[in-house]
């Protein structure tokens, strides 16, 4: 378990705090200059965040040119563990419903096979919208990208953005019901779960798109298609690991509580409704923005 | 207990990290623009600025494949004109994904002249002019100017070397590259390279 959340601690907070290790000398003067605070700590790890995705993005496009030229089974693996990183990456910044996965596993009780599969299903319905969205455009619309994504987008954002909402009501009334009744919500959670992971994911990811196109236009789809499997496994291990500590940090809370006068199955109800508020919240929020 | 304390207090930080990742959903980078400015002078003081956008190889690509419709790998003047109507002009919305101040106040871009595109080394690169007159004196101006996409969708930075002048021979010029927390954007995340631009007449 140590070993686990040394791993978790590393991944998170040397992106987040660690100078840029591709342009070293330039940063370190730009950030100098940057007050400490929050924001300055943002700035440091987006933009390293950043600069890792776009030099990994780059040696796959240029990768991908050499595979046009030599067919290879070594440049295909490279490629594909390329993508797998640089999904694991993207997800790290923000998107792709963080916040709703840890407030949901932070609020229920649940465990780890349940949060793998929660990332699992959210991250390959975000990526089955991005192909959905690159055939709608090519095959059904024959328009631009440029053109047509960003229609797709909003109206695809305004289904998930209602459907979070809709799923946040839904629980809040089940965990009040619970409450009232004394009742453990494990029944049919797992289909609940699955239900909320689907509706997050439902917005297409645009980066996705874009690299799906890129390898369309180089006419290889079906490598494509491989690489978007393995970004889409990269970022759904990411979100597992976003569920997996929300899960150890809720059960750690319980433990300590456990020993003193606290309600635990009170506690766990009201964390519950809690979770389920700031879901309504944040999707309400959301669904605001689309406007 | 001391270690349960240790652990609660890692996974502390990992939450609050996480959540502080997180809190403004759907909007990572997923395009990169690297970007150049070139002051444009003239006898009088500053003229404007010549904006150079550079995209990453993949969007590029996109781009290409929507645009150059009849797949010579340039862009004609067709070809532009699309590119200019369907997926630049509305940035008109995000003064073209600029701020500028002059002595401290907003200039706002409300017009861009002589905007080309071309690919180079397999990427797009934009190129237009923002006009904008402002008289040089024998006191210092001062001119604060960076290129953002306020929604993050897109990765905007100042290009290595990407500060050059035209025609400034008749001024007095200083130029520093400085992160100004105040200009900070993206729900305050994102503190950018501010290229600060004090200018004057020779005496």
């Amino acid at each position: 378990m140590k070993k686990i959340l040394l791993f978790i601690i590393i991944l998170f907070l040397s992106v987040c705090f660690s100078a840029n290790p591709f342009n070293a000398e330039k940063e370190q003067n730009n950030d100098a200059e940057i007050k400490k605070g929050i924001a300055s700590y943002s700035t440091v790890a987006l933009r390293n965040l950043s600069q890792m995705q776009l030099k990994l993005r780059n040696r796959i496009s240029r990768l991908t040119r050499k595979i046009k030229k030599e067919k290879s089974v070594k440049l295909i693996g490279t490629i594909i563990l390329i993508a797998f990183f640089y999904g694991l990456i993207h997800a790290i910044g923000p998107g792709h419903g963080k916040t709703i996965t840890a407030t949901y596993f932070l609020s229920r009780s649940s465990n780890i096979r349940t949060s793998i599969l929660f990332a699992n299903a959210l991250t390959f319905m975000h990526s089955i919208s991005a192909i959905f969205v690159v055939f709608t455009v090519n095959v059904i619309l024959r328009s631009t990208y440029s053109k047509s994504f960003a229609g797709i987008e909003t109206i695809s954002k305004k289904i998930s953005y209602i459907l979070i909402i809709l799923i946040g009501i839904y629980i809040l009334v089940k965990s009040i019901l619970n409450l009232i009744n004394h009742k453990d919500r494990k029944e049919q959670a797992l289909r609940e779960d699955l239900r909320t992971s689907l509706a997050i994911g439902l917005i297409p990811c645009p980066g996705t798109t874009i690299i799906l196109l890129f390898f369309m236009s180089l006419k290889l789809f079906w490598l494509g298609m491989l690489v978007i499997l393995f970004l889409t496994l990269g970022m759904a291990v990411t979100l597992s690991v976003v569920g997996i500590v929300s899960i150890l940090f809720r059960e750690r809370i319980l433990n300590i509580l456990e020993g003193t006068k606290f309600n635990i199955e009170l506690t766990s109800h009201i964390l519950e409704i809690i979770g389920a508020a700031f879901i309504i919240i944040l999707g309400t929020l959301l669904f605001l923005t689309v406007f | 207990m001391p270690i349960l304390k240790i652990q609660l207090h890692k996974l502390t930080i990992i939450i609050f990290s996480l959540l502080f990742f997180s809190y403004s959903v759907f909007a990572h980078p997923h395009t990169f623009m690297k970007y150049k400015i070139n002051y444009l002078f003239d006898a009088e003081g500053l003229s404007g600025f010549k904006v150079t956008w550079e995209f990453d190889d993949m969007f590029s690509m996109v781009m290409l494949q929507d645009y150059d419709i009849n797949k010579d790998r340039t862009f004609s003047k067709d070809e532009t004109a699309l590119i200019k109507k369907e997926a630049f002009d509305h940035l008109i919305e995000y003064n073209y994904f600029s701020k500028i101040l002059i002595n401290g106040q907003i200039f706002n871009v409300n017009v861009i002249n002589d905007f080309s595109i071309k690919l180079a080394n397999e990427v797009i690169v934009y190129k237009f002019t923002i006009p904008c007159h402002v008289k040089a004196l024998s006191s210092p101006k001062k001119i604060e100017m960076f290129a953002y996409d306020p929604s993050y969708f897109i990765d905007v930075s100042m290009q290595d070397q990407g500060i050059s002048y035209s025609n400034h021979d008749n001024f007095e010029i200083n130029h520093s590259i400085k992160n100004i927390p105040g200009y900070a954007y993206y729900h305050k995340q994102i503190i950018p390279n501010v290229s600060v631009l004090n200018f004057r007449k020779k005496s």
